[in-house]
């Protein structure tokens, strides 16, 4: 259950934008079935009714934050901040980007709310199937969570959906429900934090021998289809040029050499295994001691591989290579950017 | 030095200008023997090499990829070996987890004045790397060829 | 359109693996393969590969006919310059089990690169020796809207046999000569269809259409609304919420944009054609520097005027979207083309 009542966030969303105190509100509002949400994005108090909080708010706002440094939302004088709901698992995000200094802590107005899981469509399109729900219900019901579980609330009553069946991984390993760092707070503050466990199929993989985990990854590599989409959805990645995207190099017939020495294609378009090896592998690697497991990669990415497997290996390491946990505090440095007289090394002869 | 059954690994090395290309120039003005199969790479620190250099090294058909550097306190840059470790310290990690051989890329310190070290690691690493085998895990083109034979017509 | 078949047959359960084995004698095959979670079309090897029990693939006829690594050239670093053309062998390939919706995606596709000025030999080679068996989809899935863009669950359009799967078996239905040729090669697989059959198939062809769980705006008058709607706010309302992936395009059975680029390694190069996307920012960059989509907003709106405007416009008329639901439901931002479309009959009675 969550003590977030939506009601009770829809007003503080409404007092926020009546004293214009921020420039644009990012909520969620409910998406294409019940299921699914997106970002809403408000600007008058009148709009308000759309936003909702519920089991279906699974996209991760925190990317709207770095859309907003390249598309603007709002005017450019317009040096308000923005505002954006927060749940326990995204506030790591907003921390990270105040670490790497792409936004101030002022510029963000944090609403925080109380978050007992969000749904996997992936997960639930399966579950729609096995239980045979209507497509009726599938349009028109309206998820709500319930116990320690979720339910699809519909005119004829409830349909109940096991935990376990229905939300996405993560959340079944939830860290802690409500945000550390908020301007408000809608509920009650969750104050166990449950550390993150790597996942035991990392464990199990690195237990494999090198042609084994090959044959694992290659497979996963042969069917990535280049879209980006991880990367673009990342919570840390911000780059206004990808090192590992040839599709963001700007190499005109008329750019001077600088600039092409500058921007090497590290990789070509063809999206074939080693190709797309090296862009997933680069990717993974840029974000150790980044990376907070938001998970968003592995739920954006329309071929379904595997990719927490990978962010939660680095973030493991990161870990115990260097006891360093991403999004923790705005006061850590990043993780490559120091570094220590006591940093394993023992791997070096 | 031994390259077993026919196959003479290609290996890159990243050594940094300071300590380790100057190890190598004393390996072979001593006339220090050491197996031919590496191609130097020269760069100014060890911190320039990022992980994504040994990745296209590998890409580009190399079977395995050696980085040297000054040893700890002794970077001309006073901080970029330390730099070095620690990134690859978790890159190691990664390229192992993605199924590359452990023996495939490997770091050192090596001084300017530490000729016979450089080819003691260069000997040792080739050893190691000839009983692998040709790298073909991460290799641009055989994708390609693939495709292109997958064309024939029947 | 749902044409009538040239002939039907039943093809019995247990004769189901032969058959798939046969298939691959007669050419290359190209199936439904289980990849974790979802489906995907691949080149089959063997029959054990080809899942039986699926809704719809991650990608399409794409795959098959307009591949997203096509090699073009080859070059070798030589002192005389070597260049060898590479061109798709006109092998018989055969598609087990295409989905009605990706069947009619050819039409557009064909209307692109079948040009009577310049015809595409890598499409057309691959197309012209395609035969394509469908699979009629009695139970359409969640984002399915094939029957408001002119679609049907067993639209026979562009394919050459249509199978449905019923109770111990599939129904078999050549619908061309190619489709009647593959009858009489596998001849001996198939038992006479009962009336049983026969009625049942009509009674699920029927109730199909009824099951289809999403409705869109006619498309002829989203047509009609779009021609003065280039100025208007919804493009910025939805791409504002746009993460520029390019997924809506890349897994889209109607986009064909590619891009040609080299990939050279060791003293051997690669003409390669691949998949681009008008949603990737520089996709439209010019060498002078301008780009006349620099915004999210911009290239959110090619898309939608792409499959419902510019496309009619050039081509008689079509409509380049087959109501397959991909692009709203593999979003990671669940844009949804339906509620798009939806904000454009709204703009447009407003204007």
């Amino acid at each position: 259950m969550t003590t977030t009542d939506p009601n009770e966030l829809r007003n503080a969303i409404r007092a926020l934008l009546e004293s214009k105190k921020i420039r644009t509100f990012i909520g969620w509002e409910q998406g294409s079935n019940a299921f699914r949400s997106r970002p809403l994005f408000l600007r008058s108090p009148d709009e308000v009714g759309n936003e909702i909080f519920s089991p279906a708010c699974t996209p991760c706002l925190v990317r709207m934050i770095i859309e907003d440094l390249r598309y603007p939302l709002d005017k450019p004088d317009d040096k308000r901040p923005l505002g954006i709901a927060l749940r326990g698992c995204d506030d790591k995000g907003v921390i990270e980007l105040i670490k790497d200094r792409r936004i101030k802590r002022e510029e963000v107005m944090i609403v925080g709310v109380d978050c007992p899981g969000t749904v996997d469509w992936t997960k639930a399109k399966k579950l729609i199937k096995d239980r045979k729900i209507s497509t009726d219900d599938i349009v028109n019901g309206r998820l709500i969570w319930k116990d320690r579980g979720i339910a699809i609330a519909t005119p004829s009553g409830e349909i109940s959906l096991e935990r376990e069946k229905i939300l996405m991984s993560k959340c079944l390993d939830c860290e802690g429900h409500t945000p550390r760092i908020y301007d408000v707070l809608i509920g009650k503050e969750d104050t166990k934090r449950i550390p993150a466990e790597p996942p035991k199929e990392v464990r199990e993989l690195e237990a494999r021998s090198p042609d084994e985990k090959y044959e694992f990854w290659d497979d996963v590599f042969s069917r990535c289809i280049r879209c980006y989409a991880c990367r673009n959805i990342c919570t840390y990645c911000h780059c206004e040029e990808c090192a590992v995207d040839p599709t963001t190099l700007a190499i005109a017939a008329d750019s001077i050499a600088a600039d092409k020495a500058n921007r090497p294609e590290w990789v070509g378009r063809d999206s074939t295994d080693s190709s797309n090896g090296f862009y997933l592998i680069t990717r993974a690697y840029h974000g150790t001691g980044r990376c907070i497991s938001c998970e968003e990669c592995d739920r954006a990415c329309p071929m379904r591989l595997p990719l927490r497997l990978l962010n939660r290996k680095v973030r493991k390491d990161a870990k115990e290579l260097f006891d360093y946990d991403a999004g923790k505090s705005v006061e850590d440095k990043p993780l490559l950017s120091e570094t220590c007289d006591n940093d394993p090394g023992d791997f070096i002869w | 030095m031994t390259q077993t059954e026919g196959h003479a690994p290609k290996v890159i090395a990243f050594l940094c200008n300071w300590c380790s290309y100057a190890g190598a120039d004393l390996a072979g003005t001593s006339r220090i023997q050491y197996p031919p199969n590496i191609r130097i790479i020269r760069v100014m620190c060890s911190a320039r090499v990022s992980p994504q250099f040994v990745l296209k090294a590998f890409l580009e058909g190399a079977d395995g990829v050696l980085l040297s550097g000054c040893h700890i306190g002794d970077c001309h840059y006073l901080k970029g070996n330390l730099s070095a470790r620690r990134k690859f310290a978790s890159f190691v990690n990664l390229l192992q987890y993605v199924g590359i051989e452990p023996q495939r890329f490997q770091m050192s310190w090596v001084s300017a004045s530490e000729g016979g070290k450089f080819a003691d690691v260069v000997t040792k690493f080739v050893n190691e790397l000839s009983g692998l085998g040709p790298q073909k895990k991460l290799v641009v083109g055989d994708r390609l060829d693939e495709i292109i034979s997958s064309e024939v017509p029947s | 359109m749902v044409m009538k078949a040239l002939s039907q047959k039943f093809l019995p359960k247990a004769r189901l693996q032969e058959f798939k084995g046969k298939l691959l004698e007669l050419g290359e095959l190209f199936a439904p393969v289980q990849e974790g979670d979802v489906a995907a079309i691949r080149r089959i090897e063997s029959p054990g590969e080809i899942v039986d029990d699926f809704d719809q693939t991650q990608n399409n006829l794409r795959a098959v006919i307009e591949p997203q690594n096509e090699v073009i050239l080859t070059f070798k670093d030589t002192l005389k310059p070597s260049l060898t053309e590479q061109l798709p062998a006109e092998n018989k390939r055969i598609v087990l089990w295409c989905r009605p919706c990706d069947a009619r995606a050819l039409s557009p596709l064909d209307d692109n690169f079948d040009d009577a000025l310049l015809p595409d030999p890598y499409y057309l080679r691959r197309r012209k020796s395609t035969t394509i068996i469908g699979l009629g989809c009695e139970k359409p899935f969640p984002f399915c809207f094939c029957g408001s863009v002119g679609g049907n669950p067993f639209s026979t359009d562009n394919l050459d046999v249509m199978m449905t799967r019923i109770k111990d078996g599939y129904i078999f239905e050549p619908l061309t000569k190619r489709g009647k040729d593959l009858e009489a090669q596998l001849a001996s697989l198939f038992s006479e269809i009962t009336v049983e059959q026969k009625d049942f198939l009509l009674e699920i062809q029927g109730k199909s259409r009824t099951l289809l769980p999403r409705t869109a705006p006619n498309p002829e008058m989203v047509h009609a609304n779009l021609g003065k709607l280039f100025d208007s706010p919804l493009w910025k309302k939805w791409g504002d919420k746009c993460i520029g992936c390019g997924i809506c395009t890349l897994l889209c059975p109607t986009c064909w944009c590619f891009d040609i680029t080299d990939v050279e390694t060791r003293g051997k190069g690669y003409r390669i054609r691949t998949w681009d996307s008008c949603q990737f920012p520089l996709f439209t960059l010019h060498t002078s520097g301008h780009n006349p989509r620099p915004t999210k907003a911009s290239r959110v709106r090619q898309r939608v005027m792409h499959k419902y405007r510019y496309h009619p416009v050039n081509y008689a008329g079509r409509i380049a979207c087959v109501g397959c639901g991909r692009c709203t439901e593999l979003c990671p931002e669940d844009i949804d083309l339906i509620e798009i479309l939806n904000d454009i009959m709204k703009a447009g009675e407003q204007q």
